[in-house]
């Protein structure tokens, strides 16, 4: 970055043949040459090695957060086991009895605002975040973003049993995976991921198909409590659960046992 | 040591140098956010924090590379010293871009939550015992830290500071700073994509980085095979004749000195092959203005007595030097330091192929 004065006088002729670079004197032709070819070359390698790191990366996945629009959504919201809403009326493209989870902004989950709306209607003001059917709200940051509403809406249905399975797939944090980061799963991912789910943001399992189609399912307990600092440990890990499925809307919660998560089985995934 | 220190003391070739530099990191970053945008479908796009994250962590290990490739390129090619003369420059920007990147990670994948970015991720230390749960971003953490106090140290006041043993202790480092770096990026970036380019181009850059040393070390094994001295302490280095004018030829005592012997204006001169400044390879160096040049910074001694050329007091150890036969033998003990003077054997230091 800086340099000492070298241990030589000022005053100093250039060697007349036999090229030898010294920084405080005039560049002999080679040196000369070699910027000429570094300053052409240099950039040429580096954008090389920039489009060879992203060449066959394959795409961080169809997710959207839309931060640009805060929307009002109406419905009834329930707190357990992780907050969540069902749509009483339309919302852009989503119909009624659409149901989404509640987030607030950050790395924290909505509990603390929606505790005292459980099954109640509300009006929520707050940013849409979707992939693949899957969808969250996080919550605008104004006081009134969950408020109660002035009209009451229906009861929601209740969910849709669809039987016990075993799944294989990454614990991850449904926020990131559903577009607040994306990348939002992987080696990479493991540590915000684990952050997100002690901060309360709803532990999800996203599986895949054998034509590469992602689901997500929210993992709670049985008695419906949520499993945040459970499987805080396990996020980035590939694992395979068991556990009963239900569906509200198009969200799929899977309802697993902690204690029969066996960390021995884990593996790391690809991205 | 010296009679004063600037900041940074600017030069057309240090400019030259520094834009060159900077041009190709920021054609580099350029590059590397435009092609993501350009391969990746818009609705299935990366972050753009993530896009900026890699295009940074991905230019600093390439800069590293350069770094420590340099020093044994520049043994076997010369053409590339000026490369290595103001490598310290290329450090200080590779640090900067790491910082960046460090910094970008640590708010973005540690901040926003429920503690704050520093503990969250120093939290992760446990996780050391398991392949599945490896910290790797700690280990980019104290290759950071490394590189931050070789930047810091980065002028020659902390030689001065220091002296040269330490100094140049603190700054080999840079190969521990490396190894965490590779290890940084094998157990992430690598491990975490279905890519292979990405961990071709490390094994790559590893292999290089190794290649180079070992083959530098093992010229230096050869170069440095002790001659045998004669009963009085004589080394031969060749016929007259084969020096070239202004230029040095090198030998090695069996005790692993090695001496530069310089050719100048049909007289023998001998020195210490080590520079004062930092290690450089005197005998690599050219006798310019009637003084050795060293071929790293242009530090420069009298061939007479080793003496640097006044106001500077630096100087390196000299050797007696005779003419037999049409042949050149130097002393392999060192001639006493004149009284009063500093012994210049103290703080020698000897560079092998850095």
């Amino acid at each position: 970055m800086a340099d000492h004065a070298p241990n030589r006088p000022a005053a100093a002729k250039p060697p007349a043949n036999d090229p030898f670079y010294v920084g405080y004197l005039p560049a002999p032709l080679s040196a000369r040459i070699l910027a000429v070819v570094l300053a052409a070359a240099l950039p040429l390698v580096m954008c090389v090695c920039a489009v060879a790191l992203n060449a066959l990366r394959p795409p961080a996945g169809d997710a959207v957060w839309d931060t640009a629009h805060a929307r009002t959504f109406k419905g009834i919201l329930t707190a357990r086991p992780y907050p969540m809403l069902t749509l009483a009326e339309p919302v852009g493209n989503l119909p009624a009895g659409e149901t989404l989870l509640i987030v607030e902004m950050g790395k924290f989950g909505g509990g603390q605002r929606a505790a005292g709306f459980d099954s109640q209607p509300v009006e929520i003001t707050g940013y849409l975040l979707d992939r693949g059917g899957s969808r969250m709200i996080e919550l605008d940051s104004a006081a009134d973003a969950v408020r109660r509403s002035t009209v009451s809406f229906a009861p929601p249905s209740p969910p849709v049993t669809l039987g016990n399975r075993d799944l294989l797939g990454e614990i991850a944090d449904s926020k990131c995976y559903l577009g607040a980061m994306k990348p939002g799963l992987g080696v990479v991912h493991r540590e915000c991921a684990e952050r997100c789910l002690r901060g309360g943001i709803p532990p999800a399992l996203i599986v895949h198909d054998e034509r590469g189609r992602a689901a997500m399912l929210i993992l709670c307990a049985p008695d419906q409590s949520p499993l945040n600092e459970r499987l805080a440990p396990f996020a980035g890990d590939v694992l395979t659960l068991k556990g009963d499925i239900t569906r509200r809307g198009t969200l799929l919660v899977m309802a697993i046992n902690p204690d029969q998560i066996d960390p021995t089985l884990t593996s790391n995934t690809s991205r | 040591m010296s009679v004063g220190f600037v900041a940074v003391q600017w030069s057309r070739h240090k400019r030259v140098y520094d834009s060159v530099a900077i041009g190709g990191v920021l054609a580099y970053l350029g590059v590397f956010v435009f092609t993501h945008k350009l391969i990746e479908p818009v609705d299935r796009a990366t972050s753009d924090e993530i896009v900026v994250m890699r295009a940074l962590g991905s230019c600093a290990i390439i800069l590293l590379h350069v770094i420590l490739c340099i020093g044994p390129l520049a043994r076997f090619f010369p053409v590339l010293l000026p490369v290595l003369s103001n490598r310290r420059h290329l450090g200080v920007l590779t640090f900067l871009i790491a910082l960046a990147h460090g910094v970008l990670s640590l708010v973005y994948y540690h901040g926003f939550g429920n503690v704050d970015p520093l503990n969250s991720l120093l939290s992760t230390a446990p996780g050391i015992t398991e392949v599945r749960t490896f910290p790797f971003q700690l280990l980019g953490l104290a290759a950071l830290v490394i590189m931050f106090l070789l930047a810091a140290t980065s002028h020659d006041v902390w030689l001065s500071v220091l002296s040269p043993r330490v100094w140049k202790g603190l700054h080999m480092l840079v190969y521990l700073a490396y190894a965490l770096v590779v290890a940084h990026v094998a157990f992430g970036a690598v491990r975490g994509t279905v890519s292979l380019i990405p961990g071709v181009l490390l094994s790559l850059g590893v292999l290089s980085v190794c290649g180079l040393h070992i083959a530098g070390a093992l010229r230096e094994s050869r170069d440095d095979r002790g001659k045998a001295a004669d009963e009085q302490g004589w080394l031969d280095a060749g016929a007259c004749e084969s020096f070239t004018p202004a230029r040095a030829k090198t030998v090695c005592t069996p005790e692993g000195e090695r001496i530069a012997i310089f050719n100048h204006n049909g007289a023998f001169h001998a020195v210490h092959n080590v520079c004062k400044h930092q290690g450089g390879p005197l005998g690599e160096g050219k006798i310019i203005d009637g003084c050795i040049t060293c071929p790293w910074h242009g530090w420069q001694y009298k061939p007479e007595d080793g003496c640097s050329p006044p106001p500077f007091t630096e100087q390196v150890r000299t050797y007696s030097v005779r003419i037999v036969a049409g042949r050149v033998q130097v002393q392999a003990a060192a001639q006493q330091p004149e009284p009063g003077k500093a012994d210049p054997n103290d703080q020698a230091l000897e560079v092998r192929h850095g």
